[in-house]
């Protein structure tokens, strides 16, 4: 079920009034019934994609217990193989097998030697990268004894399958989003009008931003050889608001959405284009999966304790697992070395932490480096971000040749006016409420009721007027 | 909980009192009024002419001299065709022949947005519309036909009408939107001057055939036409309606290939697009005769 449709536009409401008017009493019938609709919310696409989420989640819930009791050390070791073995070996087989045959076949093939392995057909689960590495956490922190093992059955399927972050996040930590389903929760009137007016503006940047660049992105990325660099270029920075619009605007809905039912999610993105240099750029980007490749993959392998050159090497581990985790292309993974090498510098020169505040904290401006600063971190993701749209390494260079030798500075083929609007619009907003945990976050702001209510029905009218809704255009992050 | 839901519902009423508004003085003039039309009306003819603006430019009474029905409606696509077409085969319509449009816009991608699909809807039943549309579901439809049309905002096919409006309304010049207009005289004053003439054609053009391909819904769904027609004994004819003679300029060579799809299934076609070229004075704008434009090309069509 897509949050842009007609179809969550009467879950929501209905799976709200009965959660709160009928079940508010029971704790336990509540994170029964919450399991149930996010069971309904992810069958929506396709019902046998259900097997694989109650099995993985029932087996995390029988290892955390076991963990729970068992101390010798060895036992607890094979009890979090089992649990990692599982997990990625699902990821594993749905959405990397096909990559990695492909790839030994044509290993093989440069060689000369020809070789057949059979492909598999099938269909990647929606949201599996995030429901496994949201259960693997659970298993790695109770390994850990960071956590304590639920013993309640119900709570941990809600945790795993919690509807609004599902499919593409936030990833949510055991420690975090757990111990919220134990508590009785109360309707609180500021979270919830808080949670709508977030999940207006996740639908601004989805649909007006994210599916208005989309359409030029795709014809740009598709017929690339016939446009000017300029066009290209102009290409590339809408699908660098595609991407933000699509992901961030998902991960707004998501978080407004679990406000309206008393849950508090992790912020996933906090306004990453302002950002001053990459390292911060990958402290705001997907907060959630940043966060968890530090904690599980940078800070087991040693961290920045060691030498230069285990951080070195660290750092490009967790960039190019980071890259292929978003899916089985060779362009993710340069997408993610490259990063990996803008980092680098940063990380030599020991400045990788210098920009941890928010830039132009107390004025309404920039100073003229912060701008300089911010658009070449700008620059620097965008280039990136092409060879994470393309087909294939070979167009993502061929992309950027032709962007750079022909009439970068010239006129754009394709000049949408109203899209470029939009895009200044979620700029400006977003750079005055840069200090918020949204943009649309009016809690502290004493504005009169009527303009308030000017502004949702503006946005909404904004919305439906300017946004395209026959393309059946998914989130982007859906795939991964 | 009782303030959050008294403020929804409070925004709720508020946004419906909008909507309605909108409805009333707005789309149901502009779009439904003219629309609709009672089964006794077309049911005597078994010709029928089915195309967007340019075929509902030609009157309806110079058509009907010559024993056809004009059912065209302004942005209409194949798609909204193909739901009226078997609209009226199931209603019991005996037809031999269609007039069908096969103008070089007709296949461009621009259409699959820029069209009727709300309107048109109203001339299926749930079985008919999901022959074309399997993928909407029953509740989807009964939603889209019954409510949508009410709420015309929340209808993005209603956009660029409910943005001209709003443009108008802003620019004092909302009178030339409620207002009634005369029947087939030039709602643009641009079309008077040369140099307008040349920009209004370039704005078309840049609407019409900014795709670089044409659109493989819109094909599918003329090839249906085609298909059922073929199946039900009915002859299709193409029709090219006539263009200005700097709108022709314009648009060059480019096309979108609706013809090629009529030839390649060996129907014929009537190519009247170049027939005035030198008469300006038979249109309205670029692309649409006026009145007496209209009747000239009735004449050609029948000579």
């Amino acid at each position: 079920m897509l949050f842009n449709s007609i179809e969550f536009a009467l879950f929501l409401p209905i799976t709200f009034l009965v959660y709160w008017f009928v079940l508010s009493k029971n704790l336990k019938v509540q994170n029964l019934f919450l399991t149930g609709a996010s069971y309904l919310f992810y069958g929506w696409w396709d019902w046998r994609f259900l097997f694989l989420i109650a099995f993985s989640s029932l087996l995390d819930y029988i290892i955390g217990v076991k963990l729970g009791k068992e101390e010798k050390q060895t036992k607890r070791k094979l009890l979090l193989v089992v649990s990692l073995l599982v997990n990625l070996g699902f990821l594993g087989v749905f959405k990397y097998y096909n990559f990695f045959s492909q790839s030994f076949v044509d290993a093989f093939t440069l060689f000369g030697a020809s070789m057949d392995i059979a492909r598999l057909n099938i269909i990647l689960p929606v949201g599996i990268s995030f429901y496994t590495f949201q259960t693997l956490s659970y298993s790695i922190d109770v390994y850990k004894k960071n956590l304590e093992p639920t013993k309640d059955v119900v709570s941990f399927l809600a945790f795993v399958s919690f509807f609004p972050q599902l499919v593409a996040g936030p990833i949510e930590r055991a420690t975090n989003l757990l111990p919220q389903f134990y508590k009785h929760r109360k309707f609180d009137y500021r979270l919830a009008s808080d949670g709508l007016r977030q999940i207006l503006w996740g639908l601004f940047k989805k649909i007006i931003i994210a599916d208005n660049c989309a359409k030029y992105v795709n014809d740009i990325f598709l017929n690339y050889e016939d446009y000017t660099g300029s066009t290209l270029f102009l290409g590339a920075i809408f699908f660098a608001f595609q991407i933000y619009g699509d992901f961030s605007g998902y991960s707004d809905i998501a978080i407004g959405t679990a406000r309206l039912f008393g849950f508090n999610l992790m912020q996933n993105f906090a306004f990453p284009y302002f950002s001053r240099d990459i390292a911060e750029f990958w402290r705001r980007w997907h907060i959630s999966l940043s966060t968890w490749f530090r904690d599980y993959v940078y800070i087991p392998l040693g961290g920045s304790k060691g030498g230069m050159a285990m951080k070195i090497k660290n750092t490009f581990i967790i960039f190019l697992v980071s890259g292929f985790w978003h899916g089985a292309n060779w362009t993710y993974v340069i997408w993610g070395a490259l990063n990996a090498l803008y980092f680098l510098p940063l990380l030599l020169s020991k400045k990788n932490r210098h920009n941890l505040g928010n830039v132009a904290d107390g004025r309404v401006l920039p100073s003229i480096k912060e701008g300089i600063q911010i658009t070449a971190t700008f620059f620097m993701t965008i280039i990136a971000w092409v060879f994470f749209r393309a087909e294939s390494v070979t167009k993502a260079v061929d992309y950027l040749v032709i962007m750079f030798k022909r009439n970068l500075v010239s006129m754009p083929n394709i000049f949408p006016k109203d899209t470029i609007v939009f895009i200044m619009i979620l700029l400006i907003v977003e750079w005055l409420q840069r200090n918020q945990q949204h943009a649309l976050c009016l809690d502290n702001v004493k504005i009169p009721r009527v303009v308030r209510w000017g502004i949702y029905y503006s946005l909404i009218l904004i919305i439906f007027l300017f946004g395209d809704f026959t393309s059946d255009l998914e989130f982007i992050y859906f795939q991964f | 909980m009782r303030k959050f839901i008294k403020h929804i519902v409070l925004f709720g009423i508020g946004f419906t009192i909008f909507n309605l508004g909108v409805y009333h003085f707005i789309v149901y003039p502009l779009l439904w009024e003219n629309y609709l039309v009672e089964k006794e009306e077309w049911e005597p003819y078994h010709k029928i002419m089915f195309a967007d603006s340019h075929g509902r430019s030609i009157y309806k009474d110079h058509l009907k001299v010559h024993g056809i029905y004009n059912f065209s409606s302004v942005s209409e696509s194949y798609f909204d065709i193909y739901i009226k077409l078997n609209y009226l085969l199931e209603c019991g319509a005996d037809i031999d022949t269609i007039y069908l449009t096969a103008d070089d816009h007709t296949l461009s991608p621009y259409r699959e947005k820029a069209n009727n699909l709300y309107r048109s809807i109203v001339y299926s039943d749930y079985k008919s519309y999901n022959k074309v549309k399997p993928e909407v579901s029953k509740g989807r439809y009964l939603f889209e036909k019954h409510v949508i049309p009410y709420f015309p905002v929340l209808n993005t096919g209603n956009s660029k009408l409910l943005l001209t409006v709003a443009k108008q309304i802003l620019s004092g010049q909302a009178k030339g939107v409620f207002g009634k207009k005369k029947k087939g005289k030039s709602n643009k004053k641009s079309w008077a001057d040369k140099h307008g003439r040349i920009k209004l054609c370039e704005k078309r053009f840049k609407s019409q055939f900014s795709f670089k391909n044409q659109s493989n819904v819109l094909k599918e769904n003329l090839l249906n036409i085609i298909e059922l027609c073929d199946r039900k004994n009915i002859t299709v004819i193409g029709l090219r309606f006539p263009l200005s003679n700097d709108y022709l300029k314009t648009i060059g060579v480019t096309t979108y290939e609706a013809r090629k799809v009529f030839i390649e299934k060996q129907k014929n076609v009537i190519d009247l697009r170049g027939v005035f070229k030198d008469e300006d004075q038979l249109f309205k704008d670029q692309d649409h005769v006026n009145g007496e434009g209209s009747a000239r090309f009735t004449e050609l069509l029948f000579k």
